[in-house]
């Protein structure tokens, strides 16, 4: 009774999706006997679709996403950049002051030609100090309000972020652990235990040892004398 | 000699820094050196091995390669990723390109010296065109692969270049700009050593390539077939830096040791025709890595981290027998970095980013000979006043009576007041300096502090008058009626505001007369740099000290040499006294003595008395302690114009202070040493 049972149901689970389910063990000898179940084309095809259509919207939620993140990211730039750079009025400022005066010689000489300027673009940041020195010095013709200068500065991020690289990797390679360095006072010690005159080790006494202790020291001697002085008088 | 109570500074802390790379120019006369703080020096081979220009460095630039092109041009390529060439008229770093490609690790000009490659950090080579006019020029890209090019070599005949990296190197050809052959450098070596870098690299006409690795290996490679010809292992430390010389029969290899190895290319049987490679001498000049070597025609020359520099003819290849054939160590450098006020008693000690004011201590005491006393009073560090910005300094000075101080760095030239009120002491910037196109090569102030004498370009000197309070104005700018393009790089002014002396770029020493503000003569041409001159105040004769040791006086008033001079020229200086290693680099007179000249070099401090005899070759030079030991009469006889000391080693600068008093500034090698990189470990026996 239970096995014709779930023949049966094996038998209507075939009918409805036939890739799907694994036959079970228990009909398989009814199977043997019988041919296999025919299954309309439609029925086939509706469920493929169904299917297709699934993993059709998985991936287009997966690349919305996708955009989304993006889109939050490009925006985050363009807000950090639109903070680096001044407001657009003195933006245009300085533009008309740059093309009124000449720039300044010394600063011209030590930037890079070929770097791009954003509109004049001047990073406050690492100019200030040229900024603070600037002033004071005014141009004829060009501004008669406020007194400072701007002048053009390289952007050098990038190529700080490199040259420390490749100072990395040259102290790494000279200086790491499997290079055999030693101490200056080790090194130069060994020339005075082979002296005939045997001499003490250089940099015998190091003078930072006790430090915290001489300051206590002095301090105290210092207020010792300040009571003397007073008991004195 | 006389007696003096001297004043022994040993509180001038100079760190010379470490010499990066050197560039021995290709007809040999001349040798360009960069140093770790971006300085890059010129020493002229013919005169007498002197450092005749000077360029500072500059706190964002690092010199990791140089190179002459096209004639007299020198460019140099650092990790900032720029190619400079360095303008040698003008003392300064003229143009910079960026390369392109990140920081650069090496240079290498092409045989015709129209070319650059470099090789850069992304692991691309580039070439670039030199532009006659001034200046550089991108041509293009060779074939780039991963791994940074860390050194480079291009054959003679331009046709490929060799590039080192990690692990391996290629060989590019420079028509095509495609890689021809990749060899590996480590695969004989166990898997548990760190990598492999190739150092520097070497491509030789026969088609040879030799690199330098950091297992301390010089190996010899066959590129076109990719094997290995010879290997030789040389230090147990890194073989940093490779220098082939012209005929390419000889190698020179520095290490991290600090050791130098020559290896020459010998017949191996006897007049047989088969030729190896063979490591014949090792030096150990250095104590710190040698990463910079370099192989003229007739020497080898290195320079390690510990700031020296060596040059070590070679025996086989020096024509005569003289003193050409001895080692030559440069550790100091051959200007003044000491100014000292006389009356006041303060030093000003100038280093690369700041100066330092010092005032002599002082001693009630008196003793005999040698003796040391012990001072009453501390010498004290008044001032320390830093530059503005990343330049180094060019040059500064104090004046005499020690109220003005002044300095100057490649962009900006500044003039301060200093007041000691008790204790304390002040500093003021003078304001509206006049403005002039800096850098500033040399400063001098005159005997009263009342002028101030810029050295400039173009042969130019600049006249300024101090005002009191605390002002500064131009009166005058001094030109060489013929014209100049090199820069005035001494300045000696007289004692009674008279007379000034100026020295340019190209040896000429030209006189002016301040009075009227008009050139008044020059002295005769000399085939040899000039290393310090200064102006006799009595006599306004100027006493003159060029780098091959010669020693000329010439009278300003009468344009002319001095008869003493004619004489110590038909005498001839004594062989030792030419034989000396360091130029002087000052000179002072004694006020109460008018026939004294005080002079000095690196090694020795020495009077010269122009009222006794000159000594000829046969009679001892430094006798002063046989002089000593002899009863009266014997001395007379004995005494010669030379009064020489030579107890106080290394010296930087001398001067007297007053008539019993000297000054000497010192600065022993031992105590820079310490603050120098860590050093490798060599164990000796016993240790």
């Amino acid at each position: 009774m239970v096995r014709r049972q779930k023949a049966k149901v094996a038998a209507g689970g075939k009918r409805r999706a036939p890739a799907a389910l694994p036959s079970p063990a228990s009909s398989s000898e009814d199977e043997a006997d019988e041919a296999p179940e025919e299954v309309p084309f439609g029925v086939a095809r509706e469920a493929a679709e169904a299917e297709r259509k699934l993993a059709g919207e998985a991936a287009r939620r997966h690349r919305e996403l996708l955009k989304e993140k993006r889109r939050r990211h490009q925006e985050l730039f363009a807000e950090q950049k639109k903070r680096r750079l001044l407001p657009e009025a003195v933006l245009q400022e300085l533009q008309e002051l740059q093309d009124v005066s000449a720039r300044p010689t010394e600063q011209a000489v030590a930037d890079d030609p070929g770097e791009e300027l954003e509109a004049g673009a001047v990073q406050l940041e690492q100019g200030h100090d040229e900024v603070q020195e600037k002033k004071g010095k005014r141009r004829k013709g060009a501004r008669t309000k406020g007194n400072y200068m701007a002048v053009c500065l390289k952007d050098d991020s990038v190529t700080g972020l490199h040259q420390q690289l490749a100072k990395d990797f040259l102290n790494a390679q000279l200086y790491g652990p499997h290079t055999n360095r030693v101490q200056a006072s080790e090194f130069f010690s060994f020339a005075n235990k082979r002296d005939p005159v045997k001499k003490a080790a250089v940099q015998f006494v190091d003078k930072s040892w006790g430090q915290d202790k001489k300051e206590k020291a002095a301090r105290f001697k210092k207020r010792w004398l300040a009571t003397q002085v007073k008991n004195g008088v | 000699m006389g007696e003096f109570e001297v004043h022994r500074v040993r509180f001038f802390g100079l760190v010379p820094a470490g010499v990066r790379c050197l560039a021995c120019h290709p007809r040999g006369a001349r040798l360009a050196l960069a140093r770790t703080d971006g300085t890059v020096e010129v020493y002229n081979f013919a005169a007498n091995y002197f450092q005749e220009k000077v360029i500072p460095g500059h706190e964002a630039r690092s010199v990791e390669s140089l190179c002459w092109a096209a004639g007299e041009r020198l460019f140099g390529a650092g990790l900032g990723g720029d190619i400079t060439e360095f303008d040698l008229c003008g003392l300064s770093a003229a143009r910079g390109v960026d390369g392109g490609g990140g920081p650069i690790w090496s240079m290498v000009a092409s045989g015709t010296g129209t070319q650059l490659a470099i090789g850069c950090e992304d692991g691309s080579v580039k070439i670039f065109q030199v532009v006659p006019g001034g200046g550089i020029q991108f041509e293009r890209n060779l074939d780039r692969r991963k791994g940074r090019v860390l050194c480079l070599s291009w054959h003679r005949s331009g046709t490929y270049i060799v590039a080192g990296s990690i692990d391996f190197f290629r060989v590019i050809d420079v028509a095509s700009g495609q890689t021809v052959q990749r060899i590996m450098v480590n695969h004989q070596v166990e898997k548990a050593k760190p990598e492999c870098v190739v150092w520097a690299i070497a491509l030789l006409s026969s088609g040879t390539v030799v690199s330098a690795d950091s297992f301390g290996r010089v190996q010899f490679w066959d590129w076109e077939q990719g094997t290995l010809a010879e290997s030789h292992t040389v230090s147990t430390s890194a073989a940093l830096s490779l220098a082939v010389s012209e005929k390419e029969d000889s190698i020179v290899v520095g290490t991290s040791t600090g050791a130098t190895y020559q290896l020459q290319l010998l017949p191996v049987k006897l007049g047989g025709l088969e030729k190896c490679w063979v490591r014949t001498k090792p030096f150990q000049f250095h104590s710190h890595d040698v990463r910079a070597v370099a192989h003229s025609s007739t020497a080898l020359i290195s320079g390690g981290l510990d700031a020296q520099l060596v040059i070590r003819p070679l025996m086989e290849k020096v024509q005569k027998k003289g003193y050409d054939a001895v080692l030559r160590k440069f550790t100091f450098p051959h200007r003044r970095l000491v100014s000292c006020a006389r009356k006041a008693r303060l030093l000003l000690f100038q280093f690369s980013q700041y100066l330092e004011l010092w005032r002599l201590g002082s001693t009630e005491e008196t003793g005999k000979d040698g003796e040391v006393l012990p001072p009453c009073r501390m010498p004290e560090h008044l001032v320390q006043l830093k530059s503005k910005g990343p330049e180094h300094i060019y040059c500064s000075c104090v004046s005499p009576c020690g109220t003005w101080v002044g300095y100057s760095t490649a962009s900006r030239f500044q003039l301060y007041r200093v007041h000691c009120d008790g204790d304390g002491v002040s500093l003021r910037k003078v304001p509206k300096v006049p403005k002039l196109l800096p850098p500033a090569y040399q400063l001098q102030f005159s005997a009263d502090s009342e002028s101030l004498f810029v050295a400039s370009a173009r042969g130019s000197v600049h006249v300024f008058q101090l005002l009191e309070p605390g002002g500064c104005k131009h009166l005058h700018t001094l030109q060489p009626p013929s014209g100049c393009s090199e820069a005035v790089y001494l300045l000696a002014p007289s004692a009674d505001g008279h007379w000034l002396a100026a020295v340019s770029g190209d040896w000429a020493i030209h006189i002016y007369n301040l009075k009227c503000f008009q050139h008044h003569c020059v002295v005769p041409a000399y085939s040899c740099a000039v290393s310090a001159l200064a102006i006799h105040p009595s006599t306004n004769n100027l006493v003159i000290a060029y780098s091959d040791q010669q020693l000329f006086e010439f009278s300003i008033p009468e344009k002319q040499y001095t008869s003493w001079s004619r004489a110590v020229q038909s005498r001839g200086l004594h062989r030792t006294w030419l034989e000396r290693d360091s130029p002087i680099t000052h000179i002072t007179f004694n006020p109460k003595n008018p026939a004294h000249i005080l002079l000095h070099d690196t090694y020795l401090l020495c009077i010269l008395d122009k009222s006794l005899p000159l000594p000829d070759d046969s009679t001892l030079l430094m006798n002063q302690s046989t002089l000593k030991q002899l009863p009266e009469t014997a001395r007379k006889r004995q005494l010669h114009a030379f009064k020489i000391c030579k107890k106080f080693q290394p010296l930087l600068f001398m001067d007297l202070l007053d008539e019993n008093c000297l000054v000497v500034v010192e600065r022993p090698i031992m105590d820079f040493k310490t603050q120098l990189p860590l050093a490798v470990q060599q164990k000796k026996f016993g240790t």
